[in-house]
């Protein structure tokens, strides 16, 4: 069996099964302090400001927003792209270190899944809404009907996103859930209240821990591993496709589908990490979301910084090396230079630059740190969408129709309330689910523990 | 539907259609009462057709009041009327400023368009962008509804037995009646009148124009004895120098101007030799854009130029000289230029100012120009006011000499300068009597209100060029309780007849013995039929120019300091005089030059600007009372200062009140004529900002070949010059696809950018035919316009003094669409026709066609712009909806929107053609834009049929896709321009 | 009619497995194990093996199979629509939408075809020999009631011997897993 004594044990504390367990579940038994109805309440004003945005931009319109014949797409779909790409960690995580074989995955997936979970369905809220008519929005079914039946136009990159963002939802759903079924099991014969008993019960759907259950419970969480791993990389593929298929400069480029994946895991794993920093201060798991943990996600963070410092000047470097004139435009006076100036560099700054602190180690292993790097990362990734949405549209082809764009507080609305959404998942999560898969903790329990030897 | 299509093959195989369509032969209307009531068991399709058939019907009977709630059907079916199908009348828009032939489109009884009157040779099928709004402001609930004695309804008889009466006992001690009216060109109305004014002891008639060329005809009368606006030939002339006259734009008759203009300027009708325009002026003009050479110069330079032009020209050609100072630039070369193209030159002036003028006329005639290229006997009888006569009128009133004031059509408390003399002046009289059309500041200082006619319900007659009639006809019941003013005056002036019948007995007098024709019925049915009736007069050539008038006015003005600015008072392109103020369309008309609207601004150069250290929007204070906001506009001559009149109304209807500032009491009064300028010493910069309802902010085409230009002797040498990527992108054009075939139709549309002078008339006509909403000044900042097809202006070269270029811009109809590509709902696809079809009912909105369409041509319904108070713009009311086409869908919101090259006429067309049994032929669909164009730039036809004009077009060496090297394959094309620029400029 | 069973309790991995391999050395027939966590010797000692992946490859084929029928079909034969100058069947876009498709519907089949297999679905209670099973205890159990009293006896022996912390012996009235 793999081990290693370098990276040191992935659970300290030489911890009986018995101890995970009650570590783990200890969250949903004994009340938790001030701070979580305090942030709870927090993220349901933002979650309301957000609902009354929505219900504004539904029965005025999407004239409430800062867009306009010039710039089509503008907040909500910078919005989505960001959720979408923060929806990636979860299902990277599992998938690619599973496939990677790093057992020191096992106390983050639960988190990271949950975490892509309310990320996804927040992203899903944006292309819904910034519809014209959203009250037609099944149009984009191709279900037959008394229309002809009319279809739907299978060449739009709209459509495939569409299919890709629902797929995606239902798969890292039940993904998820799987993984959770012998924790809720767990969870079921641990507690002592009959409501409890009873709720984890049904949820469990009747899980035993039988050696039939095991083997079959293991096969799919391979096969649907495996297929995740293609989903993973084609979702924000296809959401890359949305502009690479479109004409407009600084959106017509091939290099957009990896340079989109390759983002999204960017921002999961800085999400991820912004996370596990919280959760483990505020609950004590220093014993299994290990230094090791954060310093092995802050390492990835550096390489993957890298990749898209890379992919930054790629792009510029391919806008002057085409010659087309259009895209010289777009990135040179109206990227690195204009009116959007500072969102493109705020983007480099901290996409590009801030993650390479992470080359030392004792920032690696200061939470802080690690705290602000990630947020900073976050921020950098939005400003990211921000550039190639806004700032392509705006001044395109004919100088005529060049405008500039600026948010409304309806705009503004949405994404606090996606915001306050995701807020308030993740702490319902962390309330009544159990944060870490106890099962896999427990088969890597052993591993670089005295208990070997 | 569809399934037919498919499984069954062609439609006509289906017997069911046959004999539809023989039915439909027979009458269509019968079909509907037989099939469906008589017949049928009523399903819900049948009451549907027989509810909208009676709906529709219902609306003729009650000829379009307010809509009807019940419906009835016909007791007996009028015959000219089919539910459905538009009727056409000929009828003539005279406003008392502007003149138009022009066809009305009727549907179910209400005018819902308007079209220029082929048959008119005044006008052709151009029109303007107010003749083409016109049709608004007859829905406009701003009207007067009914007659008012101090303002409080009463009925016309009550009216009249005041008027009469006061009118007795005015003429009884010889009281002065004065009757002031807006310049008249109906020969019978001027008769009638005149029968009045005999009917009085003491009667005087005053023609009034807001914006006066007054000079021009005191100066014409003064030099040749003949009070006239001369007709221009700007299609005979080789040079036309103009000085201050915005004769494209707004100066006397541009709808008249532009063809003749045009026709020099074309190429593609093998025309080799170019007019030349040289244009001398202060504010960058519509006209002054298209000029090939453009001079700035300030107002008070205008006179010395004159004067020194005359003198080298007098040198040159041995007439008497006179002492002047030299102008600040050589003009030998312009001298030289006149002299060559002697005879076949104008020179103009819009300056209203007399001695001006007279020089003006002294140069023409030098140059022998009085043969061909001005004409004094085919006078154009636009603005027949003298400034003078206004201003005794004035003072009479003041001094209380005026017993009776009768004023038709005109607004003076709004446009005259000295307007409160005007109110204090009419208290000093017994009776005054106001008739206008619509709500403006004058209605209610008058003691009587009697409301007349909008132009399209009323009986009249013009004569805009001796010998060229043309008859105006009701397209519909008048709307409101309202008086035509002519039957008003048969009425006061005690005759029994009708204005109707008075109309016809003066023609029948006057011009039916020119007609040739036995059978008046005949004339008359055939001269209302066609809308225009025309007849030689002997014109007597010989015009001797009198001398003696010169040296009086040939006085060098005292050299005044330099100081301050000079501003000028300049109408815009789209509210003109600001007569028709209230209406939308034009409010939110952007200026062809400055792309902003919804207010006027002070539009000053970019160095006093610097100097001044303002920018575009900062409010300045240009005098105590007149602070506006600083338009940064290219081409403005240093040190002075444009801004448009006709805004700042203060009475005049929900649209136009309190937006921007009137500048009419700023014009001064100088020497009996009207100085549309003045001096203001020093301009403040104020503290206050403004956002400007722009529709374009960037100005450069950043070396783009966007509009692709060259040079006349470029051309010369090569035709397909300034066109060179043409050829090379469309080699590079490779596809991994086979080539979708059109058979049939392929649709096409070519614009010449050296014919189009962008007047924005065809914007209009295009909002007017597809029911396009007017957003307001707010949603216009936002950069949500709503126009399908908009004028792009671009300036290169020196900021200070740039080259303009317009381009008209609508969907372009690619072939390989990018908008298609991308529409999950497949809302917008192409046709079998080649064009890129929208469907209004599937699209869900998300922007994606808009964001991923290189013109960004397409629009989206970010309100509810239909029903919605919040955008009611004359369109909202039950009222304004009746100006709505019933063939074009009024979109909901969240739906986008764009140019369909008016599919709804290419369908109509290919219906009737096929009812018809024929083939359609080229040029007989036309788009709204190409009917509106006065120019004649833009051609739409078959480019399958290689024969049709636009196939030709697309041929030239010249022509050229809009963004082509993206290979999106338009189907519209655009023609290089061409400029005159020779060697010499 | 009731069944009777004999559980032994282990604490630790190895002794568990070696419990198992003693039993069958006995030719003990084991009813079932239960333990926390997966343990891969286990399914090799009472082979058992799942034939879901065969069933997914197949899920694939179809689905495969069915979406580009469907394209096909809508964009080419129901109703061909020109979008941007493109061919009725322009194949290229379709394979995003097949790929995506496939994905969806192995899912959902697998997951399906899994809870109807191993009996797991809302609201299933299925037998819980020891509730310990979930928690830190690895459990195994021997049906008792095909065999006599003395070799049941043994059997609790051999799993005593290898290291079992508790021997159980439970009665069950039906049995559901």
């Amino acid at each position: 069996m793999y081990n290693s004594k370098i990276r040191g044990p992935l659970v300290e504390g030489n911890k009986t099964f018995g101890q995970i367990t009650r570590d783990v579940i200890a969250p949903m038994e004994v009340r938790l302090g001030l701070w979580w109805p305090i942030v709870f309440g927090i993220s349901t004003a933002a979650g309301i400001y957000g609902f009354y945005s929505i219900y504004i931009t539904v029965y005025k319109g999407i004239g409430t927003w800062g867009v306009n014949n010039t710039v089509g797409w503008g907040w909500a779909i910078v919005n989505f792209v960001w959720w979408i790409g923060i929806g990636h960690a979860g299902t990277a995580f599992s998938i690619f270190l599973l496939i990677l074989r790093q057992k020191w995955r096992t106390s983050i997936n639960r988190a990271a899944e949950a975490m892509t979970v309310f990320a996804v369905i927040s992203a899903a809220l944006f292309p819904a809404l910034h519809m014209g008519r959203v009250w037609l929005a099944f149009y984009i079914f191709p279900y037959p009907n008394t229309r002809g039946p009319l279809w739907v136009n299978f060449n739009s990159p709209l459509f495939w996103d569409f299919t890709a963002i629902t797929a995606y939802l239902l798969i890292s759903a039940s993904f998820w859930y799987l993984g959770m079924l012998p924790d809720l099991a767990t969870v079921r014969d641990k507690s002592t209240s009959k409501i409890r008993k009873a709720l984890y019960a049904f949820f469990s759907l009747g899980w035993t821990g039988s050696s039939r259950h095991w083997i079959r419970y293991e096969s799919l969480s391979f096969i649907l591993g495996g297929i995740a791993a293609v989903l993973v990389v084609s979702v924000h593929s296809i959401v890359a496709t949305d502009f690479a298929v479109g004409i407009e400069p600084g959106w017509h480029s091939t290099i957009f589908p990896p340079f989109f994946v390759v983002g999204a895991i960017f921002s999961g794993f800085a999400m991820v990490m912004t996370l596990m920093v919280l959760i483990r201060k505020i609950y004590h798991l220093t014993d299994y979301i290990t230094d090791n943990h954060l310093d092995a996600i802050a390492r990835i963070l550096i390489f993957i910084s890298l990749i898209m410092g890379t992919a930054y000047l790629s792009e510029v470097f391919i806008a002057w090396y085409s010659g087309n004139e259009f895209e010289m435009f777009t990135f040179f006076r109206n990227r690195i230079t204009g009116e959007y100036t500072m969102q493109f560099w705020g983007m480099i700054v901290c996409n590009a630059v801030i993650p390479q602190l992470f080359w030392f180690r004792k920032i690696r292993r200061n939470w802080i740190w690690l705290l602000m790097v990630s947020l900073s990362i976050n921020i950098g990734m939005w400003l990211e969408r921000f550039n190639i949405v806004i700032t392509s549209l705006n001044k395109d082809y004919l100088p005529s129709n060049w405008a500039s764009y600026t948010p409304t507080p309806i705009d503004i609305g949405v994404f606090v309330g996606t915001l306050g959404l995701f807020g308030i998942g993740v702490l319902l999560f962390m309330r009544y689910i159990p944060m870490m898969a106890i099962s896999e903790l427990k088969s890597v329990a052993h591993i670089g523990n005295k208990q070997e030897d | 539907m569809k399934k037919s299509r498919n499984k069954s093959g062609k439609i006509e195989d289906l017997p069911v259609i046959n004999e539809m369509t023989r039915e439909e032969e027979r009458n269509p209307l019968l079909s509907l009462l037989e099939d469906d009531i008589m017949n049928k068991s009523t399903s819900r399709r049948n009451f549907l057709k027989v509810f909208g058939f009676s709906f529709a019907s219902a609306a003729i009977l009650a000829s379009c009041r307010r809509p009807v709630q019940h419906a009835l059907p016909y007791i007996i079916q009028p015959p000219e009327i089919t539910p459905g199908k538009a009727l056409y009348y000929a009828s003539t828009f005279y406003d008392g400023h502007e003149y138009s032939g022009i066809l009305v489109k009727t549907r179910d009884g209400r005018p819902i368009k308007i079209e220029g009157n082929l048959l008119s040779s005044f006008n052709g099928e151009g029109t303007t962008a107010r003749v083409q709004a016109s049709v608004l402001s007859l829905y406009d609930d701003a009207r007067l509804k009914y007659p008012t004695i101090n303002s409080r309804e009463t009925s016309w008889e009550t009216v009249d037995a005041g008027i009469i009466s006061k009118l007795e006992e005015i003429n009884k001690e010889g009281g002065q009646i004065v009757l002031l009216t807006s310049s008249i060109i109906s020969p019978s109305t001027i008769k009638l009148i005149n029968e009045f004014g005999t009917g009085c002891r003491n009667f005087r008639w005053v023609q009034y124009d807001a914006v006066s060329c007054s000079a021009i005809l005191e100066a014409n009368a003064a030099c040749f004895g003949k009070e006239v606006i001369p007709e221009y030939h700007f299609s005979n002339s080789d040079l036309v120098v103009s000085l201050n006259a915005d004769f494209l734009g707004t100066w006397v008759s541009p709808v008249h101007f532009i063809p003749g203009y045009v026709s020099r300027r074309k190429l593609d009708n093998g025309e080799k030799n170019m007019l030349k325009h040289i244009q001398y002026e202060s504010g960058m003009s519509l006209t002054g854009a298209n000029a090939d050479k453009r001079v700035k110069i300030k107002p008070s330079e205008e006179k010395i130029l004159l004067i020194d032009l005359y003198n080298r020209i007098a040198q040159k050609s041995g007439a008497e000289t006179f002492p002047s100072v030299s102008f600040r630039e050589d003009l030998s070369d312009l001298a030289d230029r006149l002299i060559e193209s002697k005879g076949k030159s104008i020179v103009i002036s819009g300056t209203n100012n007399i001695e001006i003028q007279i020089i003006v006329n002294a140069i023409n005639s030098l140059l022998g120009n009085y043969t061909d290229c001005i004409d004094l006997n085919k006078n154009i009888r636009i603005a027949s006011g003298i400034d003078s006569s206004m201003d005794d009128l004035v003072s009479d009133l003041v001094a209380g000499k005026v017993k009776a004031l009768l004023m038709y059509n005109v607004n003076p408390v709004f446009d005259y300068p000295g307007s409160e003399k005007i109110l204090e002046g009419m208290k000093n009289t017994v009776l005054t009597i106001n008739m206008a059309a619509a709500l403006n500041e004058t209605v209610g200082t008058a003691v009587y209100e009697c409301p007349v006619h909008h132009f399209l319900e009323s009986w009249d007659d013009a004569e805009i060029v001796p010998g060229h009639l043309s008859l105006s006809q009701p397209c519909i019941n008048p709307l409101f309780n309202t008086r035509a003013f002519q039957d008003s005056l048969l009425k006061w002036s005690g005759n029994k007849l009708n204005y109707h019948d008075y109309l016809v007995a003066n023609w029948e007098k006057e011009f039916f013995p020119h007609s040739g024709v036995s059978d008046f019925r005949k004339f008359w049915n055939d001269s209302l039929g066609n809308g225009v009736f025309s007849y030689d007069i002997p014109a007597n050539k010989s015009v001797a120019f009198n001398k003696n008038v010169l040296p009086g006015a040939i006085k060098v003005p005292e050299k005044e300091v330099d100081r301050g600015y000079e501003i000028v008072i300049i109408e815009s392109v789209a509210l003109g005089t600001g007569m028709h103020a209230n209406n939308p369309w034009l409010m939110e008309l952007p200026d062809p030059v400055s792309k902003q609207c919804w207010e006027n601004v002070a539009a000053m150069s970019l160095s006093d600007a610097e100097k001044l250290g303002v920018l575009t929007g900062d409010m300045i204070k240009l005098t105590d009372n007149l602070i506006l906001p600083v338009f940064l506009q290219p081409g403005q001559a240093d040190g002075t200062i444009s801004v448009s009149p006709g805004y700042g109304h203060t009475q005049c209807g929900p649209v136009c009140n309190d937006i921007g500032v009137n500048m009419y009491p700023f014009v001064r009064i100088d020497e009996g004529s009207r100085i549309y300028g003045f001096r203001a010493d020093k301009l403040e910069k104020t503290s206050q900002k403004r956002k400007l309802a722009l529709t374009q902010v960037h100005y450069s085409m950043e070396g783009r070949p966007i509009v692709r230009e060259t040079t006349i002797d470029k051309y010369m040498d090569d035709p397909s010059s300034g066109n060179e990527f043409h050829k090379e992108f469309e080699s590079k054009h490779e596809t991994l696809y086979p080539d979708v075939k059109y058979d049939g139709f392929y649709w096409g549309l070519a614009i010449d950018l050296n014919a189009c002078i962008g007047c924005n008339s065809c914007v209009i006509a295009c909002q007017a035919e597809n029911n396009i909403p007017v957003v307001g000044k707010e949603e216009v900042i936002k950069r949500r316009i709503m126009h399908w097809i908009k004028i792009d202006r671009y300036y290169s070269d020196d900021p200070d003094d740039p080259k303009v270029y317009f381009q008209p811009l609508a969907c372009q109809q690619c072939d390989n669409a990018p908008c298609e590509n991308v529409c999950p709902v497949s809302a917008t696809n192409h046709s079998s026709e080649g064009l890129n079809q929208m469907t209004y009912n599937r699209c869900v909105g998300t922007k994606y066609c808009i964001n991923n369409c290189p013109y960004k041509v397409r629009r989206f319904n970010w309100y509810r712009y239909t029903n919605n108070k919040v955008f009611d713009f004359n369109t909202v009311s039950d009222l304004g909806k009746m100006v709505l086409n019933p063939d074009v869908t009024v979109r909901e919101r969240g739906v986008v929107e764009k140019c369909s090259y008016c599919v709804q006429r290419i369908q109509e067309k290919k219906l009737q053609a096929k009812l018809e049994n024929r083939t359609l032929s080229d040029l007989e669909i036309k788009p709204a834009c190409m009917q509106a164009c006065p120019s004649g730039a833009i051609v739409f036809g078959n480019l399958n049929d290689t024969n049709s004009k636009v196939s030709k077009l697309f041929n030239d060496p010249r022509c050229y896709h809009l963004l082509e090297e993206l290979h999106t394959l338009p189907s519209t094309g655009y023609l290089t321009k061409v400029r005159n620029n020779d060697k010499q400029t | 009619m009731t069944r009777t069973f004999k559980i032994g309790i282990f604490s630790d991995e190895e002794k568990f497995i070696s419990g198992i391999k003693n039993l069958q050395e006995q030719e003990f027939q084991i009813h079932d194990v239960f333990t926390p966590y997966p343990v891969h010797e286990v399914f090799h000692l009472l082979k058992r093996r799942s034939r879901l992946p065969t069933a997914a490859y197949f899920f694939g084929l179809f689905a495969i199979i069915a979406t580009l029928a469907f394209l096909y079909y809508t964009s080419v034969v129901d109703w061909p629509i020109v979008y941007g100058g493109k061919p009725f069947n322009s194949f290229p876009s379709f394979i995003v939408v097949t790929i995506v498709l496939t994905i969806f519907t192995v899912t959902i089949a697998s997951l399906a075809l899994f809870s109807a297999r191993s009996k797991l679905f809302p609201g299933r209670e299925n037998t819980i020999f020891d509730h310990r099973a979930t928690d830190d205890k690895f459990v195994i159990v021997v049906e008792t009631e095909i065999m006599d009293a003395a070799s049941a006896e043994r059997a609790g022996k051999l799993m005593e011997e290898q290291g079992a912390i508790e021997i159980i012996d439970k009665k069950f009235e039906k049995i559901a897993s």
